[in-house]
């Protein structure tokens, strides 16, 4: 049986107010949503919250799953919507814009030189995807961080293959321009 | 073979089918325009490892459960248990204080002392559960014992 077949077989039993079954749903990928929301938002604090939103919407939505994509699209455009949602919230509210050096999220215990170097370009690399446009943002981090392919990402982001290519290009080209020459 | 640089992007991302990764490939081979463009989106790549989101934290599970089965925890608390268990117990010291300074007939007390034993019973107890429940039981005038 395959993945998809699986989550297929959990998510109808979810459907049918099976608790374990929704369990197992949540263990399997709560650390790819998390990870994508964290790339999203830079906030782990918000992650973790809209984390849980997702799957309590997975739950709730759970008896309109069809099977008709791939599950991973399903719950990644659940958990998009969610980011989406937080983000235009935040520039409503009148939000500083987002500092990753406010809200990094990487251990900050004592490093060697070496690893001082990498963390501060780390740094910068999560503060020149912080700056990309937001469906860049998305469409990069799903491709790069979450391994959804291109058919995958325009099924979660409600758009078509080409203009996932074209997200992603603009993406890479944009990063290519922040990154470039600088030393971290 | 024209120029290769519009397929850098899915040959980077594995997107491209064999035929067509192993045309790129080849062009790469004798094209100094398109390698070094290859190379600098190589280099994006590989930061972009840097950038991992951090891998081990606490699942997401009790709180997800709690809120779609089960006694609904204030989103503040949630995956907060030490924070919870803390004032759980301040707000119970405080309960206890109260009902050796605040003057009343023995058999209030009593029905006090039960209640506060109840309410710290379930509090420290039952997953969930909110100091609220703690203040709102002792907060109970009837003498009943819990709520």
């Amino acid at each position: 049986m395959t993945l998809q077949q699986d989550d297929d077989t959990l998510m109808a039993r979810v459907a049918a107010g099976e608790e374990a079954a929704f369990r197992l749903l949540v263990l399997r990928w709560e650390a790819q949503v998390r990870a994508f929301l964290i790339h999203m938002l830079g906030s782990l604090e918000e992650a973790e919250d809209l984390t849980q939103e997702t799957f309590i919407k997975v739950h709730a939505q759970a008896g309109r799953y069809r099977g008709e994509g791939l599950f991973r699209s399903w719950l990644m455009r659940i958990a998009g919507n969610l980011a989406r949602s937080r983000l235009r919230r935040r520039k409503i509210l009148g939000w500083v814009r987002f500092d990753p050096a406010e809200h990094d999220v990487t251990d900050r215990g004592p490093t060697p030189e070496g690893n001082l170097e990498a963390r501060e370009r780390a740094t910068m690399v999560r503060a020149a995807l912080a700056a990309l446009p937001e469906r860049q943002r998305e469409a990069l981090v799903l491709h790069r961080y979450q391994g959804l392919k291109y058919k995958e990402i325009a099924d979660a982001m409600g758009t078509s293959v080409p203009g996932v290519e074209s997200l992603i290009q603009r993406a890479l080209a944009t990063l290519r321009g922040q990154l470039a020459g600088k030393v971290g | 073979m024209s120029h290769v640089t519009n397929d850098l992007g899915r040959w980077l991302g594995g997107e491209l089918d064999q035929a067509r990764r192993r045309a790129v490939d080849e062009h790469l081979a004798t094209c100094a325009a398109c390698r070094r463009e290859a190379d600098a989106l190589q280099a994006v790549w590989a930061d972009l490892a840097l950038a991992e989101a951090p891998g081990a934290a606490p699942s997401a599970w009790p709180a997800v459960q709690a809120r779609t089965f089960g006694a609904q925890p204030s989103w503040f608390f949630a995956g907060r248990p030490v924070l919870r268990a803390g004032l759980a117990v301040a707000a119970v010291a405080c309960g206890l204080l109260a009902a050796v300074l605040v003057p009343g007939t023995g058999a209030d007390k009593g029905a006090l002392d039960g209640t506060l034993y109840a309410s710290a019973s379930r509090v420290l107890d039952v997953d969930g559960s909110s100091p609220v429940d703690v203040w709102l039981a002792m907060g109970s005038d009837d003498g009943e014992v819990g709520r």
